[in-house]
């Protein structure tokens, strides 16, 4: 009775560990080696929020910040970390988004997809090989985040001091932007330049 | 005195927190009214639909390019292969991409539609003007819409202008307030100084005296109290030195009573014991009874100086002219000290004084004479007059010796004399008569390096 009632559990706990597996796979990186980088990939991530695409849609450019760590082992120190930004924005009216990204060399492509971009936008996160171990197994942590700084030009300029006093006090409370994390491991230098 | 303070910051309170309720209220009822004029959703539902009508006109300005490019009916431009390195920017980033055709809005503010086509390896663009409609600036026009709108959503402008108005409304009564605070110490500040002062001088400590700050009534009751008080210190020093006098005056009546009684018949005794004694022994005893004689004659001086310090002839107030009565002593009592230099700067339009010109004599005479016997032959004597604070003064200068300290401290007092002749009493008459004109004589600092006195009177009518 007992055998059946565990098998009945399991059973029904089935969905929700495969939709997990499925979550993790989606949310996994596969990073790969081109020349002397370490390119990452992850095609399923979505890394445009919907708050991000209202304020594209709104004209308005969106900013992702990115942090690379490469660790020894699973949620060890950090070896490295390397910080990435991209800009997103959207095309009113041909309905695409252009993505670039600003360091350590500006790079950008325009007329993309959701997809497109963002995947784009994450080959761009390139790891120099040359500071990854050779022969030891590293992980990957990739951690994101909107940048939800309003640029200078559009951020208002009250000098008076009922104005800056209205502005603080109209401001509503908003939820801080949560940071994304995503980490994918264990992968050796090795194996990576043999399946390229 | 606390009170006054509490009284005005309670009346500041009573007169400003109803007024300044009711004008929140009117305002914030004002501010509502005008916020609701100034909603955004419209703004927000404009500008979604131009987006709407702006991506629709593109659609089918796109197509009927694509079209007419199709059908021949427009011009192209060619862009051959082999002069790729002189294309435009826009023509060789579509030659990069991958893409088999691209549209692109080009031109001033976007007003111009691009085709760009692939034939080969050449590139053909066919362009389409958009009738007017300037594309990037409709984009810029939403992007501003729309950030109006987000900015709005991401606000309570209620909220904020409500809250801005009580907190400023609230901080300039908070202000107010300790302005007032402030007013009111400064203004209670002199009225306790004074109610204090005024306690201390019922309490007889007639020095009190408070310090004036301002023109205004506080401190005009200020300086009337101050002055008042001076008045009573300075009344309370004479009466207290006319007492000592009156005292002074008795023992000396007594006392010459006394001696004169006693000396006439001393004197008669001595001179019937001469007349009776044989020729033989005249002569020592002539020289005796000279000896006796002369004492007697002393004593019976003093005895009449005595008589004349208590005795109080009536008094004879009237107007006097001051610098003519200093002029008459100065010429007076020259001829007896021509040794002596004599000089006078008396003030133009001096007012006549209210005194007894006798008695104003006697003490010019006792002040020009002391000072002639202290500075001795070759000094000098300056009289002087002048009006200060309504009372006409008088003041003798020397350049004899000047006074110690101890003859400073008791030169008034009857009985001391610093002088080879005379009793000693001139100064204290001198002060009495002072007083009784409604004046006073005190000592001051010697122009001249040695003594220097100052005789006060009143100016006539100045009863």
């Amino acid at each position: 009775m007992n055998a059946r009632i565990a098998f009945g559990r399991a059973l029904a706990m089935l969905p929700a560990l495969m939709l997990c597996a499925v979550l993790a796979e989606a949310q996994s990186l596969r990073p790969y080696v081109e020349g002397d980088q370490l390119h990452l990939r992850s095609p399923n991530l979505r890394l445009l929020s919907a708050e991000a695409k209202q304020q594209l849609r709104n004209g308005a450019t969106v900013t992702y910040a990115f942090r690379v760590a490469i660790m020894g082992a699973r949620n060890g120190d950090p070896r490295v970390t390397l910080t990435y930004h991209c800009i997103f924005s959207w095309d009113l009216w041909d309905e695409t988004y252009k993505v670039s990204r600003r360091e350590p060399g500006y790079r950008s492509a325009s007329r993309l997809n959701q997809a497109a971009a963002e995947q784009l936008c994450l080959e761009s996160l390139v790891v120099p090989a040359s500071v990854l171990p050779p022969d030891q197994p590293f992980w990957i942590t990739l951690a994101y985040q909107m940048d939800n700084r309003r640029s200078a030009e559009g951020s208002d300029s009250s000098s008076s001091i009922p104005g800056i006093l209205v502005d603080i006090f109209s401001r509503r409370t908003k939820d801080s932007v949560p940071v994304e994390l995503v980490e994918s491991g264990p992968f050796r230098l090795g194996d990576l330049r043999k399946a390229r | 005195m606390k009170r006054i303070r509490t009284r005005l910051i309670l009346a500041f309170l009573a007169a400003t927190i109803l007024p300044l309720v009711v004008t929140v209220w009117i305002m914030t009822s004002l501010l509502e009214r005008s916020l609701g004029f100034a909603t955004t959703e419209q703004l927000d539902r404009l500008s979604t639909s131009l987006q709407d009508t702006g991506r629709h006109y593109y659609q089918q300005a796109r197509e009927l390019l694509r079209k007419e490019a199709a059908a021949g009916a427009i011009e192209h431009q060619t862009y051959a292969f082999a002069e790729a390195a002189q294309w435009p920017s826009e023509v060789r980033d579509f030659l990069e991409s991958s893409e088999p055709e691209r549209f692109a809005i080009g031109g001033e503010g976007g007003s111009r539609l691009d085709y760009f086509v692939r034939k080969g390896e050449d590139v053909w663009v066919y362009t389409r003007s958009l009738d007017g409609v300037r594309m990037e600036e409709l984009s810029g026009e939403y992007r501003s819409a729309r950030k109006l709108v987000q900015e709005s959503q991401e606000r309570d402008l209620r909220r904020g202008f409500t809250t801005t108005l009580i907190v400023l409304v609230a901080a300039v009564w908070l202000v107010s307030l300790v302005w007032l605070i402030y007013l009111a110490n400064r203004v209670s500040r002199p009225v306790q100084q004074l109610t204090a002062g005024l306690s201390e001088l019922a309490a007889g400590h007639l020095d009190t005296r408070i310090d004036a700050e301002g023109a205004d009534e506080i401190g005009r009751a200020v300086a009337a109290f101050n002055r008042s008080a001076s008045e009573l210190e300075q009344s309370r020093g004479r009466l207290v030195y006319l007492t000592q006098i009156a005292s002074w005056q008795a023992l000396a009546r007594k006392m010459a009573h006394e001696l004169k009684n006693s000396l006439t018949p001393i004197r008669l005794t001595v001179e019937e014991i001469l007349a009776r004694l044989p020729e033989s022994e005249r002569p020592f005893m002539e020289q005796a009874a000279r000896i006796v004689v002369s004492e007697v004659e002393s004593l019976e001086r003093k005895v009449r100086a005595f008589s004349e310090f208590s005795s109080e002839p009536p008094l004879h107030l009237g107007k006097i002219d001051v610098n003519s009565v200093i002029e008459e002593r100065v010429s007076f009592l020259k001829p007896g000290h021509f040794d002596v230099g004599y000089a006078t700067e008396l003030a133009a339009d001096l007012p006549a004084a209210r005194a007894d010109e006798d008695r104003v004599k006697g003490i010019l005479t006792n002040l020009l004479e002391n000072g002639a016997q202290a500075t001795g032959p070759g000094g000098k004597i300056l009289a002087r007059s002048c009006v200060q604070e309504g009372k006409i003064r008088v003041e003798i200068h020397d350049s004899g010796p000047g006074l110690s300290e101890e003859a400073r401290r008791t030169l008034f007092e009857p009985t001391i004399t610093f002088k080879k002749h005379g009793m000693g009493l001139g100064l204290s008459i001198a002060r009495k008569d002072a007083l009784m004109c409604g004046g006073d004589l005190c000592l001051i600092d010697g122009v001249l390096g040695g003594a220097g006195f100052q005789l006060t009177l009143p100016v006539a009518g100045d009863e």
